[in-house]
């Protein structure tokens, strides 16, 4: 995609992990999704699944087995504790990183498959959990950036909203996505951030979207992050956005901070 | 039924080609293939007509090729209209790393001007 970028970037973003409560006071968490080994694809996912993705009574069950997994993962347990869902389902015992990372791509799943159809924008997400699943295996390859944002309040953890940073030659392309419960709720912001953040540490400085022309409010939010609207006509509407390198990252252009420090000097 | 498909040499465009192409010979529908100018694509217009010509040839049917000057979307419309097509087909439009799809300045204008069918090939 070549675009024009701006000249300036947009500084501030901070990765996960950030904690609160949205407009609606759920307590949300929002985290880096890192990917599984390669290797192990989709072992974990698989084998939870081995009933049937069809059984609308199954399809909360698959993220249920998998995220005890996670929590067991994510908690500090004594020595010779076990995960509870290793006797689960027939799922095998998750381990560490790949336990994690199967059981939010689980989740994430179950997200989508909740999804409205409405909210399908330019061809995405796709419906199906077969469909879903193929096309997570696109965004959550090893090359891509990902954080995930969690209703803390749910039992296990909920998948709520997913960000994702993409490659695309020297740029990323981003989209973001968020249940329509939790839309309008702050948590669409949190997550550019907490992604741009994260994206910004691993080394992506050009980002890069499209967004219906008439998605006002979607456009407004990525305004307010920073992006800046390209091109012209048509049904899509481009934006991007650029990333600081090392020290431009504080608040505020290394110009103004020189601007800052000579004024002091004056009294 | 007389068929107006258009190409300007993106992947989805040559997608069409072939598609479009097979039913026609499973059909026997009547096919004129226009090859418009597509900033977007950075084919060039004589080699996608070559294409479409080696296209038409291999199916073996009887499916004319012209290269058609200007601005698509208004063209493929005003040829549709003037020489009375019943259908005018196009490629269904990129798609992103994400899997995002764009269709495209062509097919926006098609979709939204012409007085006949439009297919969209995906």
């Amino acid at each position: 995609m070549s675009s024009r970028y701006p000249d300036d970037p947009t500084v501030g973003f901070s990765p996960p992990p950030v904690e609160f409560r949205d407009r609606e006071g759920r307590p949300i968490a929002i985290r880096t999704l890192e990917p599984a080994e390669p290797g192990h694809g989709r072992a974990g996912d698989g084998s939870a699944d081995r009933s049937g993705g069809g059984d609308g009574a199954e399809t909360g069950s698959e993220a249920r087995a998998e995220a005890r997994a996670e929590a067991e993962v994510e908690t500090v347990t004594g020595p010779g504790a076990e995960p509870e869902s290793a006797g689960n389902a027939g799922a095998a015992a998750p381990t560490g990183r790949d336990g994690a990372a199967n059981a939010a791509r689980a989740a994430l799943v179950d997200m989508y498959d909740a999804f409205d159809p409405a909210d399908r924008a330019q061809g995405i997400p796709p419906s199906g959990r077969d469909r879903v699943r193929d096309w997570l295996d696109t965004v959550l390859a090893p090359d891509c950036y990902n954080v995930v944002a969690w209703d803390r309040g749910r039992d296990p953890g909920r998948a709520v909203g997913h960000a994702t940073l993409v490659p695309d030659d020297d740029a990323y392309e981003l989209a973001i996505f968020v249940l329509q419960r939790y839309q309008e709720a702050g948590i669409g912001t949190r997550l550019l951030r907490a992604l741009l953040g994260h994206g910004r540490a691993s080394g992506v400085r050009r980002v890069w979207l499209s967004v219906e022309r008439w998605n006002r409010a979607a456009i407004a939010l990525y305004r307010n992050i920073g992006f800046e609207t390209v091109g012209e006509g048509g049904f899509e509407q481009v934006m991007t956005l650029r990333l600081a390198d090392g020290d431009e990252n504080r608040d505020g252009h290394p110009d103004q901070d020189r601007d800052r420090d000579q004024n002091r000097g004056r009294g | 039924m007389k068929l107006l498909l258009g190409i300007g040499g993106s992947d989805d465009s040559l997608r069409a080609l072939s598609v479009t192409v097979e039913r026609a010979r499973a059909t026997g529908d009547e096919l004129v293939v226009a090859v418009v100018e597509n900033p977007d694509s950075s084919r060039d217009p004589d080699g996608v007509a070559d294409r479409a010509r080696e296209a038409v040839a291999d199916a073996g049917i009887d499916a004319s090729v012209r290269r058609v000057e200007g601005d698509p979307g208004p063209q493929l419309v005003e040829i549709a209209e003037t020489e009375e097509f019943d259908r005018i087909v196009l490629g269904g439009g990129e798609t992103s790393p994400m899997g995002k799809i764009n269709p495209g300045r062509i097919a926006e204008f098609v979709v939204l001007n012409a007085p006949v069918t439009v297919t969209l090939v995906r």
